[in-house]
């Protein structure tokens, strides 16, 4: 059996196939909420740019307003960490823009792959260098605290606080990237073999 | 005011959004959730639509585009699982109506690819515009349509019974 024989009788059939939907019933799915996974990826950039630009307003009011030097130090250095993943999260969100439905399959498909690629490894690079970061400067504003009386420096204490930061970062890390491979890596996979197979 | 005549256009075309639902979905609830995917998304990129193309062949390359990277959580099911039929023609020879059914069968176990070309041909694009939509060379698209029909006619044979 040919495909080129029977193609009046698929077609035919096709039409047959099909419920009508009427004007206003493709009206009210215009307001429904789309389900793709670049759009959920640029709702949950949003939302992250705005938990971030938050954040970093009142990092900025505390450094300021605040009398305690821990805490000035400790939010002003956030501040412009804050600045700087506004700014990343922004370049992200504007690369997700570009994919574009109406662009040909291929095309579409590539730029797909590479907007959700450089999302799973900013989100872990991101994520993980904030770790060390945040606990290591906590822990050497507050051993610094001029307001406090000073105490000897402790090996023990430091060795404790190093494994710990060395366990944490590694559970963490392998858990965000697990947790990451389980929600996009299946997906990310399916894309680039439709890519290859287009290549072919 | 361009959300009217976005209704007007859609409204005339449905039939692109019905068969490519029906060609990547196998159950009802699947071309229901794709069907409303694929009017959302076209609604979404109808800014960008200049009227350079035909509103169909632009149409087809959102909804091809949609249905391919359309991701939907399944119940795992066995591959040869399948449940999806096209309505049968009383009127029509039973002889046909097999070849027709067993044909669709083929077609609904093609790749997500292979699946796009086969509809953009039934629509008598030509293998450029078929490239056109999918990026590719106008022989890229005759050698994988080339492949495409020899396992059609393989496939076939697996569902196509005749009555000896």
């Amino acid at each position: 059996m040919e495909l080129d024989q029977l193609k009046s009788q698929l077609n035919s059939r096709m039409k047959t196939a099909r419920q009508e939907r009427s004007a206003a019933e493709i009206a009210s799915m215009l307001a429904k909420d789309t389900g793709s996974v670049i759009q959920k990826i640029r709702r949950s950039l949003r939302i992250e740019l705005a938990s971030a630009i938050a954040f970093t307003v009142a990092c900025g009011l505390v450094a300021i307003f605040t009398g305690s030097w821990v805490y000035k130090t400790y939010c002003g250095i956030f501040f412009f960490v804050g600045v700087a993943f506004i700014f990343l999260l922004a370049i992200l969100l504007k690369k997700t823009l570009q994919v574009s439905n109406v662009a040909p399959v291929k095309a579409n498909l590539h730029s797909l792959v590479l907007v959700l690629k450089q999302y799973v490894k900013r989100y872990l690079q991101l994520g993980m260098a904030l770790l060390p970061a945040c606990f290591v400067l906590a822990y050497w504003l507050s051993y610094h605290d001029p307001s406090r009386t000073a105490k000897p420096f402790r090996w023990d204490i430091f060795g404790y606080l190093v494994a710990y930061l060395v366990v944490a970062g590694t559970v963490i890390y392998y858990f965000s990237r697990w947790y990451l491979q389980k929600l996009y890596g299946n997906y990310i996979r399916q894309l680039e073999e439709m890519e290859t197979e287009l290549e072919e | 005011m361009q959300e009217k005549v976005f209704i007007g256009l859609l409204d005339k075309h449905q039939g692109i959004i019905h068969r490519v639902c029906h060609v990547y979905m196998n159950d009802p609830a699947g071309r229901e959730d794709l069907f409303q995917e694929i009017t959302l998304q076209a609604w979404k990129a109808f800014g960008s639509f200049r009227g350079e193309a035909q509103f169909s062949t632009w149409l087809y390359r959102v909804a091809l585009n949609t249905a391919i990277t359309f991701f939907k959580k399944e119940k795992r099911r066995p591959a040869t699982s399948f449940t999806g039929q096209l309505p049968e023609k009383p009127e029509e020879d039973s002889f046909i109506e097999e070849q027709v059914q067993a044909m669709y069968k083929a077609i609904a176990h093609l790749s997500k690819i292979d699946k796009a070309l086969v509809m953009l041909y039934l629509e008598d694009y030509s293998y450029k515009e078929i490239g056109e939509v999918l990026g590719i060379t106008a022989n890229n698209v005759a050698v994988k349509m080339n492949r495409i029909k020899t396992r059609l006619r393989e496939e076939t044979n697996k569902y196509y019974h005749p009555v000896k």
